[in-house]
C-alpha cells in the first residue's frame, strides 16, 4: 500500500469532513432505499464489449447526500442521463433501476430532476425565464398560467432570488451563471422530485456562488436525495454523506465520507485523493495517477486500473474484484492488505 | 434594454439608407460606363451638330456633379426618365408590370414556404422515416436541377402530353400553376435544407435535452424550444428569396411568356430600353434592401440576444 501519499495529503480533507459535520443529518438505514440501482451496465448499441457502465450498484435513502466522484469519462453522465432516462438512442442499458420500489420505466418522470454543470447551455436562449418555469409549472399541476406564474415567482423566491417578477421577464443571457443555476434549481423543484441528480452543477462558477448553490442544496436536502456529481474532492467531503468513486465505468469503493477520507481503501482512491494539491505548503511537482483511464474500447479482463496500480497481483488481471466490506464503506480491489 | 434596442433600429434603418445611396450611386456610375446614350441614340452617322444639341438636351454637357445631382433629384422624385420604345414614363411601364409579377412570386414563394419548412421539420425530425428521406431527396434534386430545365419538364409533361395546363401567357390562373411551380422548387429545396439544418441543430441542443428530461412532450417542445430557435436563419434564407424574387423570376417569366418584370428586363435589355433598365435595377434592389432590413428587425423579435450583441 502507498502508504506516505495517504498519511501526507489526507489531513486537509478530514478537516473538511468536519467542518461540514455540523449539517449533517442522520439518514434513516432502516427505511426502503429511494433510488437503487443493481447491476447497470451500459453498453453502445451493438457494440456489446464497450462497456460505458459495468455492474454499478448503490442505493440512495431519502435526505441523503451522495457525491459521486471520478475523472473526465469515467461515466458520470452517462450514468445521470440513463438515471433521468434521456440516455442516447445509441446506448442500450442493463440491469434494474429502482425509485421507491418500482422500475424506472413505469415511474412519474416528475419524481426525479436533474441541474447541470452550465445552465446557461440547458436554457432555451430565445425564451425567457418566466415561460420555461411556467411551462414546467403547467405541465405538472395543470394551473392557470396565474396561478402558474405565481408559483413559478414562489418558486424563484425559494431558491433565494429576490426579484422573481423582474427575474421571470429576463433571459438567460441576460443573467449570470449562478442566477441561472439557481433558475434550473427552482425548475427541478417545480417537479417536487424526491431524487435531484447535480451534474456537476457548481464547477462552472465561482467560489462564492458555489457557497451559495451547495448551502442551497443543503437546505432542500430534506426532502429528497441528492446524487451530486463532482470531480471537487473537497466539495464531496464537505457536503456528503457518502461517497461512490467511479473509475472506467465501475464504482470502485463507496462508503461513509469521513471514512473514505481517513481511510480511502482503493488504490485509485488513495491516487485520487494524492492528486490534490496541499494548501499548506508548496508542492514541488502536482500529483497524478500513472497512465490514462482506459478508453471503453479497450477495456480488458480484470481489474480496469490494473495497469495503473501499484500493488497488481497476478489476479488483478483475470478477474475483476467485486465490491466487498462492512456496510459503512465497500471497495472493489483484491489486495486490501495494510 | 428597451433604449439599447431602439438604438439597433435606429442604426439598421440608417444602413439601409447608406445601402439604398450607394446603389443608386452605383446605377448612375454603371449607366456613364456602358457607353456614350448618345452615340446608343443617334447611332454612328450623326454629325456634330446634332450630337451637340442632343448633349445639350439630356444634359450631358454639364459638369458630372452636376449630373449626378440632377440625377438623384430626378430619382427622389421618382422620374427616372422615359422609355424610349413605350414612350412613357420608365417606371410607370415597370410599376404597370409588377402585379403579375407579384401574383407570380407571392404564389411561388407561399408555396415554397409551406413546402419547404415542412419538409425540412419532417427530414430534421424524422431522418428515418420515408418523408424525412423523400424530403432530403427532393431538396438535393431541387438545388440541383436548373429552373430553365424543370420549366421545359413540366410543360412537356403537364401542357403536351398530358395537356392540362397552357404553356405561357397570363389568361387565368391556369397559365400561373407551371411558373409558380417552377419558381417554388428551388426556393423550396433551398429552405428545406436549411430549416433542416436549423432544427437538428436545435433539437440536439442542451435546452433540450434539459426539456425532455422535465417530461416536457415532444411536441410542445417542437413548437415552443425548437422552431423558435431555429427561426433566424429560416428567416435569413427566406428574406433573400423574397429580395431576390424580383429578379430570379426572369428565367421562369421569359420562358413561360408571363408579361411581368422579369419578362420586361429581358426585352428592355435586348432593346437598348436605358431608363426602364435603371428602374427596373433601381427597384429590385431597393426590393431587396428592403427585405434585408426587415429581416433585420424581424431578428430582434426573434432572437432576444441580438437585441444586447449588437450597439
Amino acid at each position: 500500500m502507498d502508504q506516505t501519499a495517504s498519511d501526507a495529503l489526507e489531513a486537509p480533507f478530514v478537516q473538511a469532513f468536519e467542518q461540514g459535520n455540523a449539517g449533517r443529518q442522520a439518514i434513516a438505514a432502516g427505511s426502503p432505499p429511494l433510488l437503487s440501482i443493481t447491476g447497470l451496465t451500459v453498453v453502445v448499441a451493438g457494440q456489446p464489449e464497450t462497456r460505458l457502465l459495468d455492474a454499478v450498484q448503490f442505493e440512495l435513502r431519502k435526505g441523503e447526500f451522495f457525491a459521486l466522484v471520478g475523472e473526465s469519462g469515467s461515466g458520470k453522465s452517462v450514468l445521470c442521463s440513463t438515471i433521468m432516462g434521456v440516455a442516447s438512442s445509441e446506448l442500450k442499458c442493463l440491469g434494474d433501476i429502482h425509485i421507491e420500489g418500482r422500475p424506472l420505466a413505469e415511474i412519474d418522470r416528475r419524481l426525479r430532476a436533474m441541474i447541470y454543470q452550465q445552465p446557461s447551455l440547458y436554457l432555451n436562449p430565445v425564451r425567457n425565464i418566466g415561460f420555461q418555469l411556467r411551462e414546467t409549472v403547467q405541465m405538472i399541476g395543470g394551473l392557470s398560467k396565474k396561478e402558474a406564474s405565481e408559483r413559478a415567482a414562489d418558486l424563484l423566491c425559494d431558491v433565494g432570488i429576490d426579484d422573481p417578477k423582474e427575474t421571470m421577464r429576463k433571459y438567460p443571457h441576460e443573467m449570470s451563471g449562478g442566477m441561472n443555476q439557481r433558475v434550473m434549481i427552482a425548475m427541478a423543484l417545480a417537479m417536487k422530485p424526491k431524487l435531484l441528480i447535480a451534474d456537476e452543477p457548481t464547477s462552472a462558477l465561482d467560489v462564492t456562488t458555489q457557497k451559495q448553490i451547495l448551502d442551497l442544496l443543503e437546505r432542500l436536502r430534506s426532502d429528497m436525495a441528492i446524487l451530486f456529481v463532482t470531480h471537487d474532492l473537497g466539495v464531496a467531503l464537505q457536503r456528503s454523506d457518502r461517497i461512490g468513486v467511479l473509475y472506467a465505468g465501475q464504482l470502485v469503493e463507496i462508503g461513509r465520507a469521513d471514512l473514505v477520507a481517513r481511510t480511502p481503501l482503493h488504490p485509485y482512491t488513495r491516487a485520487l485523493f494524492s492528486a490534490v494539491p496541499p494548501l499548506s505548503r508548496h508542492p514541488r511537482r502536482l500529483h497524478s495517477p500513472a497512465g490514462t483511464l482506459p478508453e471503453p474500447t479497450q477495456r480488458q479482463a480484470g481489474c480496469n486500473f490494473a495497469s495503473r496500480c501499484s500493488g497488481t497481483l497476478d489476479i488483478c488481471r483475470h478477474i475483476a474484484p467485486v465490491l466487498q466490506g462492512t456496510p459503512q464503506q465497500v471497495v472493489a480491489c483484491h489486495n486490501l492488505e495494510p | 434594454m428597451r433604449r439599447n434596442a431602439h438604438k439597433v433600429f435606429a442604426s439598421k434603418i440608417a444602413r439601409a439608407l447608406v445601402t439604398l445611396v450607394l446603389m443608386v450611386t452605383s446605377v448612375f456610375i454603371l449607366m456613364r460606363c456602358a457607353g456614350d446614350p448618345v452615340t446608343v441614340l443617334l447611332g454612328p452617322d450623326a454629325t456634330p451638330d446634332m450630337r451637340a444639341a442632343y448633349s445639350g438636351e439630356l444634359g450631358l454637357d454639364r459638369p458630372i456633379l452636376a449630373q449626378y445631382l440632377a440625377y438623384l433629384h430626378n430619382v427622389v422624385r421618382g422620374s427616372l426618365g422615359v422609355s424610349y420604345v413605350y414612350r412613357q414614363d420608365a417606371l410607370g411601364v415597370v410599376l404597370s408590370h409588377l402585379p403579375l409579377t407579384l401574383i407570380l412570386t407571392c404564389c411561388a414563394l407561399t408555396l415554397a414556404g409551406v413546402t419547404g419548412i415542412a419538409g425540412g421539420i419532417a427530414a430534421a425530425v424524422f431522418p428515418a422515416s420515408i418523408v424525412g428521406r423523400a424530403s432530403t431527396i427532393a431538396s438535393v434534386v431541387g438545388v440541383c436541377v436548373p429552373s430553365f430545365f424543370l420549366a421545359i419538364v413540366l410543360m412537356l409533361v403537364f401542357s403536351i402530353h398530358l395537356n392540362w395546363l397552357p404553356t405561357g401567357g397570363a389568361e387565368s390562373w391556369r397559365n400561373l400553376v407551371l411558373p409558380a411551380v417552377t419558381m417554388a422548387a428551388a426556393s423550396s429545396a433551398v429552405l428545406a435544407r436549411y430549416t433542416r439544418v436549423a432544427v437538428r441543430e436545435s433539437l440536439d441542443s442542451r435546452y433540450v435535452l434539459a426539456a425532455f428530461a422535465r417530461g416536457i412532450p415532444f411536441r410542445r417542445i417542437l413548437i415552443h424550444h425548437v422552431l423558435p430557435n431555429a427561426a433566424a436563419p429560416i428567416l435569413t434564407i427566406l428574406g433573400l428569396l423574397i429580395g431576390g424574387a424580383v429578379t430570379g423570376s426572369t428565367v421562369v417569366e421569359t420562358v413561360f411568356s408571363w408579361p411581368g418584370i422579369g419578362n420586361l428586363f429581358v426585352t428592355s435589355v435586348g432593346s437598348r430600353d436605358v431608363p426602364v433598365v435603371q428602374a427596373i435595377v433601381l427597384l429590385a434592389g431597393t426590393a431587396m434592401i428592403m427585405t434585408n432590413l426587415a429581416v433585420d428587425l424581424g431578428y430582434t423579435w426573434l432572437d432576444p440576444r441580438s437585441k444586447s450583441s449588437e450597439t
